[in-house]
C-alpha cells in the first residue's frame, strides 16, 4: 500500500512537472477561461440575472474543463504510454491523473468563480457553498475527462473527439450541479450535497474500473 | 441470438410467435378494449400501450448492450461486440419511436410537443449518449480496439443514463404521472383491465425488439463470412 501510494504520487509528481514544465499549455488553458469570461462580460455589459449566471457559470467551466483535462492522455506519446505500462500499475495511474486534474480544475474553477463575482455580482453569504460545489463539480468533471481522454487518446482522437465523448456522460453531474446553483442562489437554499458526493464517488469508482481495459490496449 | 444464445428460452421460434401473438392482443385491446375515463387524458390513455412499451424495450435493449459490454470486456470475443453494437441501435430505434410517440401524446394533453420534463430531458439525454457510443465506434478502424473502447464507454454510458432517466426525475417535479401532483399512474394502473394489456405489450414490444436485433446480429455475421472468402 505504502509503496503504491508513493508511486501514485510519482505519477502524480511527473504530471505536475510536465504541465508546468511547458508554460505554453498552463497559459492556454487560463487564456482560454480567460476569454471565455471576457465574452460573457461583452455580452451583457451587467449582472445578467441568477438563471444566465447559473447557466453560464458551468458552460465556462465545462468548456475549459474539456480544454484542460481532455488532453490529459493525449499529449502522451505512444512511447512515454508504453514505459508508463511498464513502471506503474493502471490503478496508480488513473488515480494520479484524476488527482491533478481535479486540482487544476479547481484552480480554473476558483478563477472563474472570482472573475464571475467581481463582473457579475455574487448574492451574500452564498460563496462557501458556491466554493464547495465548484469543488465538488471538478472532482466530477476530472473523473470523466480523465477516462474519457484515455479512450480518445487510444482512438488517436483529437480534443474535439474529448468533448463530444465526455459531454452526455456529463449531463447528470452537470444538470445537479446547475440545479444546485440555481436553488442557493434564487432561493437560499442549501445544495444535496449527499446526491453530490455519491455521484462523484460513483464516476471515480466507474473509471478507476473501467480504465485498466483500456491500459492493456 | 438463435443458435448461439445462451438461454433456451431464445432457441426455436416459440419466443417469436409469442411476441406476434403478445402484439396482436395489443393492438386489439389498444383500440377496441375498454378503457377509464380520466379527465385531460380520455381515448389518449390508449397511449399507453405504444408509448411507456418503447421506453421499456429500450431500456432492455440498452441493458443488454452493457451486458455485452461487460461480458466482452472479460471474455475478447468480438461477436459479443457485435451483439453489443446491434443491440445498442435497435434501442436507439426504440428510443426515437418512444419520443415520437411521446410527442404526439404530448400534444394532445399537454398541448405542446416539446415541453420541459425530466422524463422528457431524460430521453434526450440518453438518445444523445448514444449518438455518442456511435460517434466513437465510427472513429476507430480496428475491430479489436474498437470493441473494447466501445465497451469501456458502453458501461459509463449505461450507468449514467440510469442516473439521469431513474434518480434524478425522482428528485424534481413533472408532468408524468405520480409525480408533482399530477394523477399518479396507480391511479388507472389499477384498472385491471389495463393492467392485463400492459404488461403482455411490454413483453411483446421487448421480444420484437429482440428479434429485430437477432435479426440484424444474423446479417452482420453473413456479411463477415462472406467477406472472409472473398
Amino acid at each position: 500500500m505504502n509503496s503504491g501510494l508513493s508511486r501514485l504520487l510519482s505519477v502524480f509528481a511527473y504530471e505536475f512537472r510536465t504541465e508546468f514544465r511547458n508554460k505554453e499549455s498552463i497559459s492556454g488553458i487560463l487564456v482560454y477561461a480567460l476569454a471565455s469570461i471576457f465574452i460573457t462580460w461583452l455580452c451583457f455589459l451587467q449582472s445578467p440575472g441568477t438563471q444566465a449566471w447559473t447557466g453560464l457559470y458551468w458552460i465556462i467551466l465545462l468548456f475549459a474543463a474539456t480544454n484542460a483535462a481532455g488532453r490529459s492522455f493525449i499529449r502522451e506519446s505512444r512511447g512515454l504510454q508504453l514505459f508508463h505500462y511498464m513502471l506503474f500499475r493502471p490503478g496508480e495511474v488513473i488515480l494520479a491523473k484524476s488527482l491533478f486534474n481535479f486540482l487544476l480544475l479547481f484552480a480554473l474553477g476558483l478563477l472563474n468563480l472570482c472573475c464571475f463575482t467581481l463582473m457579475f455580482g455574487g448574492k451574500e453569504g452564498t460563496l462557501n457553498e458556491l466554493l464547495l460545489l465548484t469543488l465538488l463539480g471538478a472532482f466530477g468533471l476530472s473523473a470523466v475527462l480523465t477516462l474519457v481522454s484515455s479512450i480518445v487518446s487510444k482512438a488517436y482522437g483529437n480534443a474535439s473527439l474529448a468533448a463530444v465523448l465526455g459531454f452526455p456522460l456529463l449531463f447528470p453531474v452537470l444538470l445537479i450541479l446547475v440545479k444546485s446553483t440555481l436553488a442557493l442562489l434564487e432561493g437560499g437554499q442549501s445544495p444535496n450535497w449527499l446526491m453530490l458526493v455519491a455521484l462523484d464517488a460513483l464516476l471515480l469508482a466507474l473509471s478507476y474500473i473501467l480504465f485498466p481495459y483500456l491500459w492493456r490496449e | 441470438m438463435s443458435q448461439g444464445s445462451s438461454f433456451v428460452f431464445f432457441r426455436g421460434f416459440a419466443w417469436k410467435a409469442l411476441s406476434l401473438i403478445l402484439l396482436f392482443y395489443t393492438f386489439y385491446q389498444g383500440f377496441n378494449g375498454t378503457v377509464p375515463e380520466m379527465p385531460i387524458l380520455h381515448q389518449t390513455i390508449r397511449n399507453l400501450y405504444f408509448h411507456v412499451t418503447m421506453w421499456m424495450a429500450m431500456l432492455v435493449l440498452l441493458l443488454s448492450n452493457a451486458i455485452y459490454g461487460i461480458r466482452f470486456l472479460s471474455s475478447g470475443n468480438l461477436d459479443l461486440d457485435l451483439k453489443a453494437d446491434e443491440c445498442a441501435k435497435s434501442g436507439m430505434i426504440f428510443g426515437i419511436a418512444g419520443l415520437v410517440t411521446g410527442m404526439i401524446w404530448a400534444n394532445y394533453t399537454w398541448g405542446a410537443p416539446w415541453v420541459n420534463d425530466p422524463q422528457l430531458n431524460g430521453t434526450a439525454a440518453s438518445l444523445l449518449i448514444y449518438a455518442a457510443y456511435f460517434v466513437l465506434r465510427n472513429a476507430i478502424s480496428e475491430s479489436s480496439k474498437r470493441a473494447k473502447l466501445a465497451a469501456v464507454y458502453s458501461i459509463f454510458a449505461f450507468v449514467m443514463m440510469f442516473v439521469f432517466i431513474m434518480v434524478i426525475p425522482k428528485l424534481s417535479d413533472s408532468l408524468h404521472p405520480g409525480k408533482g401532483g399530477n394523477p399518479g399512474f396507480n391511479k388507472y394502473d389499477l384498472d385491471s383491465n389495463m393492467r392485463m394489456v400492459f404488461y403482455p405489450a411490454v413483453i411483446g414490444w421487448t421480444l420484437l425488439g429482440a428479434w429485430f436485433t437477432e435479426l440484424r446480429i444474423r446479417i452482420r455475421r453473413i456479411e463477415q463470412k462472406i467477406e472472409l472468402n472473398a
